[in-house]
């Protein structure tokens, strides 16, 4: 956070009006939100289900949306620098 | 034929012509490069801390050195089999750049290293904390180094 702040902050305008740093911060979020979800809802019953070989389909989901947003921040994050190529 | 000769030669080959010119190939493969170090990176990360003694899980330290081991040599795959086109695409700029040659010696000591002096090391000293800890010390520079120096490629 406090790296990715500064780095915002060199170049407020150009990251604001950049696509890819939008869909970043938006899956970011998103990110933040499953998270949240899961410490709400699935992990309390932990003790039920933490032994187990295969975990709740809700757990797994959870897991799955984790690792694909993820994948999706890296890969928005990486795209930034090409908003001047693909779009302008 | 020199080693410059050589990048030369690598980077006009037609197939890298087509692939500098489309503008999203290049981006894709570098995405796919990134995954590759994030899988390094995580594997590197939980194994190491985990010989530091900063456990995230209480699983022995055999099991986490095989589970790591194993995420190792699948972020390897990805990071090499995407590496060589992206450095083939700008061969010759490559060839000049220190950092280039920083991550590329890095990379070769770490992947010796991890999978003879380390393998071994856990194997025969697997009750002794300081040389668990010289381990994981220098495997997390080592990737550190490689990461950093990746970074750095980048800049002008």
């Amino acid at each position: 956070m406090i790296s990715g702040l500064l780095m915002f902050y060199a170049s407020p305008v150009d990251k604001y009006n950049n696509l890819f740093f939008q869909a970043k911060i938006t899956m970011l979020l998103l990110a933040a939100l499953n998270i949240w979800l899961f410490l709400k809802t699935e992990y309390p019953a932990i003790t039920e289900w933490g032994h187990e070989t295969l975990p709740p389909t809700r757990v797994r989901l959870a897991g799955g949306a984790a690792l694909t947003l993820w994948a999706a921040i890296i890969a928005a994050g990486r795209l930034i620098p090409y908003q001047q190529y693909w779009f302008n | 034929m020199s080693l410059l000769e050589i990048c030369h030669s690598l980077e006009y080959l037609p197939v890298l012509i087509e692939m500098r010119s489309s503008p999203w190939i290049f981006p894709c493969i570098a995405i796919l490069h990134l995954f590759g170090l994030v899988i390094i990176g995580g594997a590197v990360v939980v194994g190491d801390l985990h010989l530091l003694s900063y456990r995230l899980t209480p699983q022995l330290v055999d099991r986490i050195a095989n589970d790591m081991e194993r995420l190792l040599i699948i972020g390897l795959l990805v990071m090499v089999v995407t590496g060589v086109p992206l450095f083939m695409c700008f061969a010759t700029k490559y060839y000049y750049l220190t950092p280039f040659w920083i991550k590329l010696f890095s990379l070769i000591l770490v992947v010796i290293f991890t999978f003879t002096i380390r393998r071994n090391a856990l194997t025969k000293y697997r009750k002794n904390t300081v040389v668990k800890k010289m381990i994981a010390l220098t495997s997390l520079s080592l990737w550190t180094s490689v990461a950093l120096s990746g970074r750095l490629i980048g800049f002008p």
